[in-house]
């Protein structure tokens, strides 16, 4: 935590209208007069977007009451907070079960659990059970916050929590957050209101700005990024498996992170023509150009970025790069071989959002290479000198097809670590799939088999449980959250209070917004607004059959597949006419 | 898979012949019993099917034994009936149903795995339920065509041309079996139609003609994905039947055969 400075005791008004999301003149003045933001040097700020206009844009003041879930360990977040007043706490062990969290422990069913299915199932689309109040320290409640109306998950009695579990107080003075919101990564644990709260929230883009203007800031957010993540990080790359201490130790030092294009890509995804998708490679922010030195290897830690070559006046796509891939090793090897410098054979752009770390050629070269294993060695890339040289290379058979590649990375759909695929040439209609899925949800099918289509290849609509899960940006009970031992995004029914947030943000229309209804097919109705009652609903991967995916498993044809568009492999030899 | 599938198949084999050879009982008892063995193998895919929340294993490892075993009762039978024609009615009812059970299954095999490919291959794949919407929505837009080419030339030629030779092909699913047998004659007549009437046109009508011939050519696609999505359904209509028919022959040939030769095992 970010620890700029103390409090001082300052009386702010809350903002007159609880869905203004900006905050009135007069407060960004007074923060503006505290420590740390008092210490942030003003000039350095674009006139376009002044410090003052970035504090009112994008950060607002929020109060939190005793108990209320400020984040919660796994989900993803997008703004940091700078405490003003009060106190929260860290839940550091043992961590609070996910039930609490407003999460779904879904245990696999047993074999008869899996049979009794066949005459248990409902006859009412969308059965649930009647909605009862939760009791016990540790189950989650929602209430409207006062301030900005919003729903907030809390904990009935933090003062036990306190007891219970080893936590870490955080005062006034110290910011929270602000990697998670940086880096598009998950919160690495829970964080409740102790007393009543005061702070501000910072959205990523004011973080972004702040470092980006702010050479204090970026100091003070980049120390603690090298602390906390960055040797993890490091040391989790294959890449680096064979150093020791003292030289990951050097390379931490050396390593820059950086982010590229926006993290709210999927707003403007969803708006633009799905024709369109692949023709946005000339708009993506570009990291690294084609024919330019190197001088960094970059890691890309999290989003996707494509890697294209350029033919007349044309770019051409030949791979995309996700999470714990390396970008200039080829060309690093090769300079390292030869002596000479080596100009990087592709460009690199953003593809949504890119987070990535430079770490410098040098030390890649002193401290990597010369005990790097073999099989490491990314394929070589010929040198490319005429144009016929590189249509050839780009069109080799081992390379996947380039359109292809575009339909995967403009339609987003290498977001997917369980896209639904169907194989055109292979399905035969049954709607085997379908029935099974519907027998594995009580009668309600969690997909269509319908989507976008590249020549023989279909991506249906189904949720692909993604690497970047924008439906996870601002669930406010944690209704919606990823599996921590498989990965996959499930929606817990007993805390969804079918605001829509998920559905809204899903870029893919995945999530299903459907009315509920008791034994009797009636609608279940919200106590409070007296509408019938809606939750989102999604495909679960079959998480509590024991057959796995039920649509997978039904397909007699191979036709239908869940598949990790990571292991392009895997995809290749799935998709073989 | 292939491999494990094949030690199966030698496996059953294997046993079966050594049965045989042991001489437990007449072969063809012997030889019954495997097939009715494998029938009711073959006929639990079904069951296999509404079960698909049990771990029974996936329904692509199904269908690959469904073959191996179905091609593996196809030599059974012609060793339990000794390649002899059947004798009386019953046995000619049980024979022929196990011969046309066989032989849709080999058809629908055939279907199966070549109708996806073809349906792809022509244009774009329409699934099942949507067929008619696109069908009704083709022949709104070439109603709508043939009324605005009025009033946008003046001349009634395309209206006529649509009504008299399109309005009916427009209409409903058509040419079934022609599309069935993969020929390309719907799209030779069209071309033709086309072709003709575009020579009485002035070339301010050929804009409105050439929109139609889109929408035609919309339409044999619709008609071609109609009659594989047909196809590929109603063929288990009379596979399934078929099988459910077997399995109650089987079962009378039993008591018949145990009635009249008791002992005899
Ligand atoms: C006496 C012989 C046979 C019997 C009793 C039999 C029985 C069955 C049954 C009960 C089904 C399940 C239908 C459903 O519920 O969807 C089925 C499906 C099928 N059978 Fe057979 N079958 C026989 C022979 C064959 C043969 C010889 C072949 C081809 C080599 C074959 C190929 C198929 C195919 C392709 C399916 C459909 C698979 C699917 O799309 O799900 N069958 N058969």
């Amino acid at each position: 935590m970010l620890n700029l400075g103390p409090d001082n005791n300052l009386e702010f008004s809350l903002y007159g209208n609880a869905l203004d999301r900006r905050m009135q003149e007069k407060d960004v003045n007074r923060i503006l007069e505290m420590a740390p933001f008092s210490k942030i040097d003003a000039s350095k700020f674009p006139a376009s977007k002044s410090l003052q206009e970035l504090l009112e844009q994008d950060a607002r003041l929020v109060t939190f009451m005793p108990g209320d879930i400020i984040v919660r360990r796994g989900d993803y977040g997008t703004s940091a907070f700078f405490i003003l007043r009060g106190c929260v706490r860290v839940v550091t062990s043992p961590e609070i079960e996910d039930a609490a969290l407003g999460h779904t422990p879904t245990p696999k069913r047993t074999h008869w659990q899996a049979f009794k299915q066949l005459w248990t199932n409902h006859h009412e689309p969308e059965y649930r059970p009647p909605f009862k109040g939760s009791t016990g320290h540790l189950q989650t409640q929602t209430r409207l916050a006062s301030d900005t109306q919003e729903v907030r998950a809390y904990l009935s009695d933090p003062k036990s929590v306190i007891e219970r579990y080893a936590t870490i107080p955080i005062q006034a003075g110290e910011f929270f957050g602000e990697i998670a919101a940086l880096t598009r990564t998950p919160r690495t644990a829970t964080i409740f209101a102790e007393n009543v709260c005061q702070m501000i929230e910072i959205r990523w883009q004011g973080l972004r700005d702040l470092r980006r203007f702010s050479t204090e800031f970026r100091q003070e957010i980049d120390q603690i990024y090298r602390e906390r993540s960055l040797k993890t990080h490091l040391a989790e790359s294959s890449l680096f498996k064979h150093l020791d201490v003292h030289q990951l130790g050097q390379l931490v030092d050396a390593t820059e992170f950086e982010s590229y294009g926006d993290f709210d890509w999927y707003p403007e995804f969803r708006r633009t023509d799905a024709a369109r998708h692949g023709q946005q490679i000339a708009k993506e922010p570009l990291i690294a150009q084609e024919g330019d030195y190197i001088n960094d290897l970059l890691l890309i830690r999290a989003g996707f970025a494509r890697q294209s070559i350029q033919i007349n006046e044309g770019h051409r796509t030949i791979g995309y790069l996700g999470s714990g891939d390396a970008f200039g090793l080829e060309e690093l090897i090769q300079s390292t071989q030869t002596g000479r410098a080596i100009a990087l054979k592709h460009s690199l752009r953003a593809v949504g959002y890119v987070n990535l770390l430079r770490v410098p050629a040098d030390l890649i070269q002193e401290l990597v290479l010369p005990r790097l294993p073999s099989r490491f060695h990314p394929p070589k890339v010929p040198d490319l000198q005429t144009t016929s040289q590189a249509f050839d290379y780009v069109e080799s058979p081992d390379r996947m097809d380039e359109g292809l590649l575009n339909f995967i990375v403009g339609g987003r759909h290498n977001n997917g670590t369980a896209t639904m695929l169907i194989h055109l040439n292979r399905c035969t209609g049954c709607d085997d799939c379908v029935r099974a899925c519907s027998r594995a949800h009580d009668g309600n099918p969690r997909f269509v088999r319908q989507g976008p289509r590249h020549q023989h290849l279909m991506v249906a609509s189904a949720c692909m449980h993604c690497v970047d899960p924008v439906c996870m940006l601002g669930c406010p009970t944690g209704a919606i959250h990823r599996k921590e031992i498989t990965g996959d995004v499930d929606i817990n029914p007993k805390t969804c209070i079918g605001c829509s947030n998920c559905a809204n943000n899903c870029p893919y229309d995945n999530i299903r917004m459907v009315e509920v209804t008791d034994a009797h097919g009636e609608p279940h109705f919200d106590l409070d607004t007296e509408r019938p009652r809606l939750q989102a609903t999604k495909c679960d991967l079959c998480s509590d059959q024991v057959t796995g995916p039920a649509c997978q498993y039904a397909c007699p044809h191979d036709a239908l597949k869940r598949i990790d568009m990571r292991q392009t492999q895997s995809f290749k030899n799935w998709l073989q006419p | 898979m292939n491999k494990a599938l094949f030690a199966l198949f030698c496996l059953l084999l294997s046993w079966w012949w050594w049965l045989s050879l042991e001489r437990i009982g007449p072969v063809a008892s012997l030889t019954g019993w495997t097939l009715t063995g494998c029938t009711l193998f073959l006929a639990a895919y079904q069951l296999r099917k509404w079960l698909s929340i049990l771990p029974l294993g996936s329904a692509q490892q199904w269908m690959q034994l469904h073959v191996w075993i179905s091609f593996m009762a196809a030599f059974i039978f012609f060793w339990h009936t000794g390649l002899r024609l059947p004798d009386g009615l019953f046995e000619w009812a049980l024979y022929s149903c196990f011969a046309a059970t066989w032989m849709s299954g080999c058809l629908g095999w055939i279907v199966t795995t070549t109708m996806p490919r073809r349906l792809a291959r022509h244009g774009d794949v329409i699934i099942a339920d949507e067929i008619p919407v696109i069908r009704r929505q083709l022949q709104l837009a070439a109603d709508q065509l043939a009324l605005d080419s009025v009033s946008d030339t003046g001349s009634t030629t395309l209206a006529e041309f649509y009504q008299r030779r399109l309005a009916s092909f427009f209409g409903k699913q058509t040419h079934r079996w022609v599309h069935l047998t993969g020929s390309r004659r719907v799209h030779a007549w069209l071309d033709q139609e086309f072709a003709q009437i575009q020579r009485f046109m002035a070339e301010p009508e050929w804009k409105n003609l050439n929109q139609l011939r889109e929408l035609a050519f919309a339409k044999i696609n619709t008609d071609v994905q109609g009659a594989g999505t047909w196809l590929l359904r109603r063929w288990l209509f009379v596979h399934i039947p078929l099988t459910h028919a077997l399995i109650v022959l089987i079962g009378f040939h039993i008591f018949w055969v145990y009635l009249f030769n008791a002992g005899s095992i």
